[in-house]
């Protein structure tokens, strides 16, 4: 047994320089019962555990531990490692409780190494076999009228395998809370006060007997919390509390909900519970968005490009046009490009971000081609992805030295439209964005520029449209000038610049507020948005969306936009006002 | 459609476009005539189209409309068969120079001969029995008549019954029951037996609610020199002059067509002087030869015009050059 103990000591002097590809906790319960010589403590633990991390554990760590275990018959093995618990009992039973603790610690720590362990599923199953034999669960509570200490577990949502969104509620009759914590199924520990967002929760509260000590910031809590280490598991979260009595308690926490466009729904509807955008509970709610919006834009790649007809080379503008649910709206705008040469000489890339239309519109896009003979190109995104997802990846396919973003449901009023825009952008120095005149069905303005505006008393800046909903003829609406944003919906920008402010950023939720974010992100690098009236186009909006989900989402667009922006667009709005 | 027609055409053939209904215009499959009401429409737009469909979008609506234009842009020639039909068009955006007034000709028939008869008291309706047609409006009217004692008669020559809605179909067996002392309903009927009808017929009962285009019974009627009863709407009005070649009652208005049919049946000289009045419709040679010459025309100005203002499709694959006839 010692010869084998040293044989895995040499192996581990070779790989010093390398990181774990895995570790299971089996590989820590081994060490220990191959150190027969002497009870094992804090110490030991803790090196060993270290050198775990800097050694690879291959195909080959089930006949390590053979060997560690001085060779038992491998159903034996088998049957002892699938009792970890115990062995873990055993074996660690006479550390403390805090020095048990400090180990499951170490263990998160290694399954944190970067790069990441590769069977992330098998580590979090040993993680959480390892905390059940060595945490000391606390005393449950009840929800009575008459018990003092009230905990509950609503929610956790999983944003990423670190990254959380919890909700509960804590009350104590006694003494006010010291130490709110959840524990992960594979033991990471996430200390949730102070930083949590805290609310009244009036229907807990005059449930109990006693009036609650916790404190005004509420009974109820929710927010985002990361576990430092990797959580696959579903089942087995915790929540703790105690209070400055030192009385502790715990409940079991229920499923993780691991589904992101619910996860997403559920915590962008939480925004009703403040009216303004700069609290502790967007302290939470951005993060944990900003979390999912970027797993979302992970997901989106190209899967395929289909090319149909060739597109002409040296084009100067590159168009890219999102398609998202309808796919139609490709043979209306192509019913008007036809008409208009300048289309012809320009790049088109359509980006298909409603990857179950793939099919569909791969039958009709070859038949469209060839009825209007107009080249043009299709990504097709592995997922949806979102308004700035789509428009980035087809601006990754662009060669044109200008990028027009365009909406599918934009169409041109008359051929002409896309030259006279370069022209004009080639014209301007310091121009940074430019958007034309956008009309409504009827004729009326849809976009003349965009400027921003709050409500008296400093609420959170609002996009307006100048001159929304009167006549397109409108004198004041035929002036070409610089305007604090254009929108997303027919926007120019040169290519470079468009990747060196690495385009549009995904933060946002579903096509809103990521065009003045271009905008005013343009502006801090000295770029003028300007506004080209001569130019008209019809934008006829509103047909892809839900207005529901529209709404929910635009209170944390405009929110978010805020909170980035607050003090750049006070400064764009002194300048154009 | 048109759009690979001219892909298979080329750019140098011209392209003429019969216009006969207005589908293009209207959603209510070209009826152009308010869901809402039920009145006669000569107004779309994104919003009254809307109104009339609450499920179709106005942003909808305006996509339809430049989406059948971008279609029709291929066309070089529209030939509508009146100049309310033209009209229409041209209100809705298509180049009033792309579009030209021009009846459909008729080949030549020996009229139905006039019969010497005391009174002219015998009204035929001729047409599909829909709502449209306003078979319906005619049978009110008749009921009237037939309330009042009047000496008339009225045979009804229709089809499609079966395809109407149940309360349209309701309605007009209710109206035949009320009405079988004076209209005799005839069904489907043989167009070789149009002279027999137009020999039993004094006036022929054009009463739709709708526009209509060129209604084809007015020729008809023209042709077998039989005085029209029309609605005072759209093509009907245009190709039935009021107190010349017929006769004109308010549209959809059963009271004022039964009217109409009274004072029409009860002067005698008017029924001959109408008659007399009546023009022969447009010939098929003369039209044949127009269409011919509008056609050459086309050609020679598309021949004339430089290649490099075209805008060229991607030529169509064909296989015909390779082919060899000896």
């Amino acid at each position: 047994m010692p010869e084998a103990k040293l044989e895995r000591d040499a192996e581990a002097g070779e790989e010093t320089a390398r990181a774990p590809q895995a570790l299971l906790a089996a590989d820590v319960v081994a060490i220990h019962v191959a150190a027969e010589e002497s009870e094992p403590d804090l110490a030991t633990a803790r090196v060993e555990v270290a050198t775990l991390l800097r050694r690879p554990l291959g195909e080959d760590s089930g006949e390590l531990i053979v060997a560690v275990l001085d060779g038992p018959a491998p159903a034996e093995l088998r049957s002892r490692c699938a009792d970890l618990r115990s062995l873990l009992r055993e074996r660690l039973a006479v550390l403390s409780s805090a020095e048990r603790a400090e180990v499951l610690e170490l263990l998160g720590e290694a399954a944190n190494a970067e790069p990441a362990p590769q069977d992330l599923v098998g580590l979090s199953t040993s993680r959480a076999l390892a905390r059940e034999a060595l945490r000391d669960p606390l005393p449950p509570t009840a929800v009575e009228r008459d018990e003092p200490q009230g905990l509950h577990f609503d929610s956790v949502l999983a944003l990423d395998d670190d990254a959380f969104y919890v909700r509960g509620w804590a009350r104590d009759g006694q003494a006010p809370l010291t130490r709110l914590t959840v524990v992960t199924p594979e033991g990471s520990r996430i200390e949730l006060l102070p930083g949590i967002y805290r609310e009244p929760r009036p229907d807990v509260d005059s449930f109990y007997e006693e009036p609650t000590r916790t404190g005004a910031e509420g009974t109820g809590f929710l927010g985002h919390c990361e576990s430092g280490a990797p959580s696959l598991l579903s089942d087995g979260w915790v929540l703790e509390m105690e209070n400055a009595l030192g009385v502790a308690r715990e409940v079991p926490g229920p499923q993780v909900n691991r589904d992101l466009l619910a996860a997403r729904a559920a915590i962008l509807s939480d925004l009703h519970k403040e009216s303004s955008w700069d609290t502790v509970l967007m302290d939470h709610v951005v993060p944990a968005v900003t979390r999912i919006q970027r797993r979302l834009e992970e997901r989106a790649q190209i899967k395929e490009v289909w090319e149909y007809g060739e597109a002409p080379a040296n084009a100067k503008t590159s168009i890219v046009v999102p398609l998202y649910g309808r796919i139609d709206f490709l043979e209306h705008q192509l019913a008007q490009f036809v008409h208009d040469p300048e289309l012809r000489g320009s790049e088109l890339i359509y980006v298909l971000d409603s990857p179950e239309l793939a099919s569909a519109l791969e039958v009709s896009a070859g038949q469209l081609f060839e009825l209007y003979g107009v080249p043009f190109r299709v990504a097709v995104l592995s997922q949806n992805g979102g308004y700035s997802v789509a428009n980035n990846r087809g601006a990754s396919l662009a060669s044109g030295e200008l990028l027009l973003l365009l909406n599918s449901d934009v169409i041109p009023d008359a051929p002409g439209w896309l030259g006279r825009m370069a022209s004009f952008y080639e014209e301007q120095e310091a121009i940074g964005a430019l958007g034309p005149k956008l009309l409504f069905e009827d004729d009326t303005l849809q976009h003349a520029g965009i400027r921003f505006q709050r409500p008296p008393g400093g609420g959170a800046w609002e996009n307006e449209h100048y001159f929304k909903g009167l006549h397109r003829d409108l004198p004041a609406a035929n002036v070409t000038r610089q305007v604090p944003a254009v929108s997303g919906a027919c926007l120019m920008i040169a290519r470079e610049l468009f990747e060196e402010v690495g385009g549009l950023r995904g933060m946002f939720v579903q096509g809103d507020y990521e065009d003045t974010d271009l905008c005013l992100r343009l502006r801090q690098r000295s770029r003028e948005t300007w506004y080209l009236p001569e130019v008209e186009l019809y934008h006829l909006e509103g047909q892809s969306y839900a207005l529901e989900t529209r709404q929910a989402m635009s209170r944390y667009n405009v929110w978010l936009h805020t909170r980035l922006w607050d003090e750049e667009i006070e400064a764009a709005t002194a300048a154009t006002a | 459609m048109l759009r690979e027609l001219r892909n298979t055409l080329g750019d140098e053939v011209p392209i003429l476009y019969t216009l006969h209904e207005f589908l293009p215009i209207c959603h209510r499959n070209g009826q152009l005539v308010r869901t809402t009401s039920e009145k006669p429409c000569r107004e779309e737009s994104p919003r009254r189209c809307h109104e009339c469909f609450p499920e179709v979008s106005p942003q909808a609506f305006f996509m339809r409309k430049r989406f059948i234009q971008s279609q029709m842009s291929v066309v070089d020639r529209f030939i509508a068969p009146s100049s309310f039909l033209r009209d229409r068009f041209v209100d809705w955006g298509l180049p009033a120079e792309k579009v030209v007034t021009e009846e459909y000709g008729r080949l030549p028939v020996t009229a139905a001969p006039t019969r010497e008869r005391r009174k002219r008291n015998r009204l035929v309706f001729i047409g599909q029995l829909s709502y449209f047609k306003g078979v319906n409006v005619l049978l009110k009217a008749m009921k009237r008549l037939q309330d009042d004692d009047v000496d008339v008669h009225c045979s009804v020559y229709g089809a499609n019954l079966e395809l109407q809605p149940d309360d349209f179909r309701t309605e007009f067996a209710e109206l035949l029951e009320a009405t079988k002392a004076t209209v005799s309903f005839e069904g489907e009927f043989n167009h070789d037996d149009l002279p027999t009808i137009m020999a039993d017929a004094d006036w022929v009962v054009v009463p739709s609610v709708w526009w209509e285009n060129s209604p084809l019974v007015i020729q008809e009627a023209a042709q077998h020199r039989r005085p029209v009863i029309a609605s005072d709407i759209g093509g009907m009005a245009e190709k039935v002059h009021d107190g010349v070649s017929g006769l004109h009652f308010k549209a959809a208005d059963p009271a004022n067509l039964a009217e109409v049919i009274s004072g029409a049946i009860s002067n005698r000289k008017l029924w001959d002087e109408l008659q007399r009045q009546i023009e022969p419709p447009y010939a098929m040679d003369e039209h044949v030869r127009s269409l011919t010459r509008q056609y050459k025309e086309l050609l020679a100005t598309k021949a004339s015009v430089g290649e490099d203002e075209l805008v060229t499709p991607p030529a169509p694959v064909t296989e015909i050059e390779d082919v060899r006839y000896a």
